[in-house]
């Protein structure tokens, strides 16, 4: 935008004053959310990857059967390399943005339910192993135990901040969390690794196509 | 019909709303980031947020982040309602059903 056009001066048309104006919003949504697509993209990388590795520890592909203590590494250096990313690009996103109390407080209770039901899902699934639950149940209960909190907060989130996206993520979710024991170990991890991965990609990628066109019309 | 209002309607101070209206209610943002995300001179985004906060549209808070001083801007209860009536007075110039 030109120099002169930003005088404020200039008379604006109706047409031409809404055109601005939507264009602002466009622009800035798109700036402000930048890197939410990469940020979608590491937990494709951490879901797909992840539960691949650990679905090949127990069902290996023509004779390549993971270490257990190599499929949970994995597993666990993706899922923390995606919390690592989200926290750094989230911050550099809010960068400059001050909440207000009402804002915070929704924020703090928002964060502080991820902590208490992932620490709830793990003491349950600690009682149900001590009241006898088998390592093949467990292996059905944790990953879909763990993924219906994660859906479920997702579509929390989308309903306390309006994000269409966050349907998606969290209504697939909450159906695979539900499904995938259906299915049977190992190939429940599977479901997960391809499901969960592709999900992910999808919103990755549509983001990524939503910022390219507001970047090359801005 | 109501006229369009003359504060915002000037498309320097028109964006600046615009931006700021994106921000959740209550949200506010620090000169330098609104500027960034502007493209505008530090200069004219200062004559024309005076007038925004003149009119009363626009909040400006001076805080200290460590050392540094630092001015947040964000819009009122007041700026909010300006803009959504504006954005609804140019729909309905321009025939666009609510």
């Amino acid at each position: 935008m030109s120099q002169a056009s930003t005088q404020g001066e200039s008379p604006l048309t109706p047409a031409a004053a809404l055109a601005v104006l939507r264009e602002q919003q466009r622009v800035v949504s798109s700036r402000l959310g930048a890197y939410i697509w990469i940020i979608t993209a590491s937990w494709g990388v951490a879901w797909l990857f992840g539960f691949l590795a650990i679905w090949l520890m127990d069902a290996g592909i023509g004779g390549l059967v993971l270490p257990t203590w190599l499929g949970w590494t994995i597993f666990a250096v993706l899922f923390a390399a995606a919390i690592v990313v989200s926290a750094v690009l989230g911050a550099r996103s809010g960068r400059g943005i001050r909440s207000n109390s009402a804002n915070s407080f929704t924020g703090a209770v928002y964060g502080t339910t991820w902590a208490a039901s992932m620490i709830a899902v793990s003491v349950l699934g600690a009682a149900l192993l001590t009241r006898g639950m088998t390592a093949q149940l467990a292996d059905l209960f944790y990953p879909s135990a763990y993924t219906l909190v994660v859906g479920v907060l997702y579509l929390a989130a989308a309903a306390i901040w309006r994000v269409v996206q966050m349907i998606v993520a969290g209504a697939v979710l909450v159906a695979l969390a539900a499904v995938a024991p259906f299915f049977g170990h190992p190939t429940n991890y599977l479901l997960f690794a391809i499901v969960g991965g592709a999900m992910f990609f999808t919103l990755a990628i549509a983001g990524a196509v939503r910022i390219r066109s507001a970047v090359s019309h801005g | 019909m109501a006229e369009l209002d003359p504060v915002i309607h000037a498309q320097a101070r028109l964006r600046i709303t615009a931006a700021l209206a994106t921000l959740a209610e209550g949200e506010s943002i620090a000169f330098p980031r609104l500027q960034e995300l502007l493209d505008m001179t530090a200069g004219n985004l200062s004559t024309h947020l005076r007038k925004l906060e003149e009119a009363d549209y626009v909040l400006v808070s001076k805080t200290h982040e460590g050392r540094v001083p630092i001015t947040y801007l964000g819009l009122t209860r007041a700026g909010r309602r300006a803009f959504e009536d504006y954005t609804e007075s140019l729909r309905q110039l321009l025939g666009e059903t609510a």
